[in-house]
């Protein structure tokens, strides 16, 4: 009785909080109902919220229902936010093998390699940081050098440090922000998809790639995109093939 | 041996010489006459000395008769690629006897020691042709003024086997053609078409062709390969040009005294078509056959062989020789799996000069090893069907051992934790805190960043400013009092105001004069203290003020003196408005002085 009046005493209409919503989603997940568990955490996402483990689990529900394109594509999400995540690294590596492309990574360049690396650990948004604290420290320099009303040796070698590092970290966080560097890609999300040399479905084919492949987004012409593949080949691509990441 | 028979030997064994170059023709200059028309006939003998050269008789000729029984003979010696060549030429004039076919007969000539007959010539009779025929007549074009002859290299090819087609020009000599090209575009279907080199401007040369005499000119050289087996078919060659026929009515002299140009009309000539017999390639192709037909060699290179893992290394195969170098499959690769291959880079250098198609073309791999050891990447294999010895040949470049050192790169592995499953995902990540949907615009387009930027380099600029004008106002005193003369006066005259309601005439009039010297000294920058009225207006006017402004001034603290000094107070509206004439000539004299 006393039970029952404390149930009645909550109001019938609560709605359950983001964390509850997720938990009920983690639940679903363990009990094997990765359809709920994927409508749950969709949910979250549907009310505009994200987060690194959000996009991963999606990932992993998307995956158990053998949905390889939008495993791939909410991996590649999360990997915004958690980039260095070993689950995360793991689960995607699974997920590339198992899709049907035979494409090779093109070696880059080191230093593609390295500004890869930054850009993807950092983001445009955590360069201007960077930069700006450098800039914020050269521009306290500079102001007491105007107050002191003559040179100091230690503040300038210091500033001009500062602002050099200042002036690069700003630069790359423009550069990566102008370019789209984070992560300019879309993932295939058709099983099969012929790259065409021109955009145009009668135009010479170059190859095919499947369900679940990274690619990167170079130009757009209507409802064709031209893109780059790991292996360096480029092509056209219907947009209705992919999504943007 | 005497110096004279040593003359005598040399001269009997240029004689010699010669004799082996001659060559003897006879020609008409027309095989359809008119019966009222003349026929040149004319023999030419080549290559000879006209000191070895017996004047021929005239040949005997069924249907025609000779006109005069001595020949016209003509010399020329031409001197072309350095070779010195001599000719001479005897022409007869013939004149028919009735309409129908009319023969000249053979004729016999001795040159160089040596005896010649030249081939008869038949010809055809016809009717006389009457002045309005003619005009319409002379322009035909008959088969035998212009025509294209096509030359094929053989009529029987292996599929994708060269074969090489000369047009040639032939247009008889007097015919003139001008403005002339390709009246469509010559197609060749089944046939993969590389056109030859022909030298421009193209070499004209003569030959001659049942007894009539041809300018020549190559038109085209074009190489084609069969893409598949059977009877194929080349289309004939046509060319749009304008021609000019000669005169033929006979009277010898009209060309050399007629008056009027030559009368060009559009024509077509034309080539015949082709039929080619395309054999199929015999059976038997090994398994790394992919097409090519000719013959080839193949050269391979490997830019390094020591190389750590995942780095790339730059294979080239060249596949050089004569056949279709364009369509050249790619050698056979076999790459052991440790060993990755990108897109493949491809580079052609195709000659067309001469009768074949030849060069070469290169094949360029990235191969990129993917883990470490020694890989041997046995030799690419390039197989060709060679249509000399009919056989299948293959052209093998040597095995390349790469050592490999070094792990996995990053770029083409990914880490697997031994805490997760080998070939499953891993487990679900638990709750963290949420974030909104970055809905924003990307850094380079939110002004926040700009501002960040550009807030501190404003507030330095502003700061930088501030200092320098506090700086100045410590250092410079002319500035420091010209900046304060303004609120120093304003304040004087404040005091002035407060003293003036108080009724305390005296101390306003010390103000009012306070307030004006104060603003003058530090306006000017000079002591005023020790100055006359009078020395202190001079001043101003020689600053630059006003000659009324500064007597003005002078009034003014004439009449300050009298009122400080004066028992009873002036009237109040005459305090007020000294109050009022001391504002305005501190700022008349602001102004003078600037």
């Amino acid at each position: 009785m006393v039970l029952g009046l404390a149930l009645m005493a909550q109001p019938a209409s609560a709605q359950p909080t983001v964390e509850e919503t997720f938990d009920q989603a983690l639940e679903a997940y363990e009990a094997g109902e990765y359809a709920r568990a994927l409508t749950l955490f969709e949910q979250i996402e549907d009310a505009g919220l994200e987060s690194g483990p959000l996009y991963y689990n999606i990932g992993n529900a998307h995956f158990r229902l053998g949905q390889l394109g939008p495993a791939v594509l909410n991996y590649e999400r999360a990997r915004r936010h958690i980039p260095l995540s070993e689950e995360l690294q793991h689960s995607a590596e699974i997920a590339r093998r198992q899709t049907q492309n035979d494409v090779p990574f093109l070696p880059r360049p080191f230093w593609v390699q390295w500004w890869t690396w930054l850009v993807a650990h950092l983001h445009p948004i955590g360069l201007f940081y960077i930069g700006f604290s450098f800039y914020l420290v050269t521009a306290i320099l500079v102001g007491y050098r105007i107050h002191l009303g003559r040179p100091h040796a230690w503040a300038r070698r210091i500033g001009v440090l500062t602002g050099l590092f200042g002036l690069l970290f700003l630069a790359a966080a423009w550069l990566a922000s102008a370019r789209g560097d984070v992560a300019p890609s879309a993932v295939v999300m058709q099983s099969n998809v012929t790259v065409r040399t021109q955009p145009d479905l009668d135009a010479g084919s170059s190859e095919t790639i499947h369900e679940g492949l990274l690619i990167d987004i170079v130009d757009r012409a209507d409802d064709w995109l031209y893109i780059y593949l790991p292996d360096g080949t480029t092509g056209w691509i219907p947009v209705a093939a992919v999504e943007e990441i | 041996m005497t110096r004279l028979s040593c003359i005598v030997l040399a001269f009997l064994f240029a004689v010699s010489a010669h004799a082996q170059d001659l060559s003897v023709s006879a020609t008409v200059d027309e095989t359809t006459v008119a019966v009222d028309a003349d026929v040149r006939y004319r023999i030419e003998i080549r290559g000879g000395t006209y000191s070895n050269v017996e004047t021929p008789q005239a040949p005997s000729a069924e249907g025609l008769r000779l006109v005069g029984n001595l020949p016209l003979t003509e010399q020329s010696v031409s001197y072309v690629n350095g070779e010195l060549t001599q000719s001479i030429s005897f022409s007869w004039r013939f004149r028919p006897t009735q309409q129908g076919e009319a023969t000249i007969g053979a004729a016999s000539v001795t040159a160089g020691g040596r005896s010649f007959t030249t081939e008869p010539i038949s010809l055809t009779v016809v009717d006389a042709i009457s002045n309005e025929e003619e005009d319409v007549t002379v322009q035909e074009v008959q088969d035998t003024d212009a025509f294209i002859r096509l030359k094929p290299s053989t009529r029987s090819i292996f599929q994708n086997q060269q074969l090489t087609i000369a047009y040639d020009l032939y247009f008889r000599v007097g015919v003139q053609l001008r403005s002339s090209r390709l009246a469509d575009s010559w197609d060749a279907e089944g046939f993969w078409r590389e056109d030859l080199h022909v030298n421009q401007p193209t070499a004209m040369r003569q030959e001659v062709i049942n007894g009539l005499r041809y300018n020549v000119v190559t038109l085209k050289r074009v190489a084609v390969f069969p893409t598949r087996a059977g009877m194929l078919m080349i289309e004939p060659l046509r060319i749009e040009t304008e021609i000019a026929l000669p005169s033929r009515s006979g009277r010898v002299f009209d060309s050399f005294f007629s008056r009027s140009p030559a009368r060009f009309k559009p024509a077509i000539v034309a080539s015949p078509g082709l039929e080619v017999n395309v054999q199929p390639l015999p059976n038997g192709a090994p398994a790394s056959f992919r097409g090519a037909v000719g013959s080839y060699r193949l050269r391979t290179n490997v830019d390094r062989r020591d190389v750590s893992t995942g780095e790339p290394v730059t294979l080239t195969a060249t596949v050089s020789g004569r056949g279709n170098i364009a369509t050249l499959p790619e050698p056979v690769l076999e790459l052991p799996s440790m060993v990755d291959q990108y897109n493949v880079r491809l580079d052609d250098d195709i000659t067309r000069a001469g009768s074949t198609v030849r060069g070469s073309k290169t094949f360029t791999y990235t191969l990129v090893p993917n883990s470490s050891g020694s890989h041997t990447i046995p030799g690419p294999v390039f197989t060709f069907f060679n249509p000399e010895s009919g056989q299948y040949e293959a052209d093998r470049g040597p095995a390349i051992t790469l050592n490999v050192t070094g792990s996995v790169a990053p770029a083409t592995s990914r880490i697997t934790d031994t805490r997760f499953p080998a070939n499953d995902i891993a487990d679900v990540l638990p709750f963290t805190h949420f974030q909104r949907t970055a809905a924003g615009r990307p850094l380079h387009e939110n002004w926040f960043a700009y501002l960040g930027v550009g807030l501190p380099l404003l507030l330095l600029l502003g700061y930088a400013g501030y200092r320098r004008f506090t700086r100045k106002l410590e250092t410079d005193v002319e500035f420091a009092r010209n900046r304060r003369a303004h609120p120093l006066a304003k304040k004087h005259l404040k005091e002035a105001e407060q003293l003036l309601q108080m009724g305390r005439h005296r101390l306003f009039y010390e103000e009012i004069n306070r307030a004006l010297l104060g603003f003058i000294g530090n306006r000017i920058n000079a002591p005023v203290l020790g100055l006359t009225h009078v020395q202190l207006g001079d001043l101003l006017i020689q600053r630059g003020v006003d000659v009324s402004i500064a007597r003005e001034l002078v009034h003014l603290r004439n009449e300050a003196d009298a009122a400080r000094f004066s028992p009873v107070a002036p009237p109040r509206e005459k305090q007020e408005t000294a109050a009022d004439r001391a504002a305005g000539l501190i700022a008349d004299i602001d102004e003078g002085l600037k």
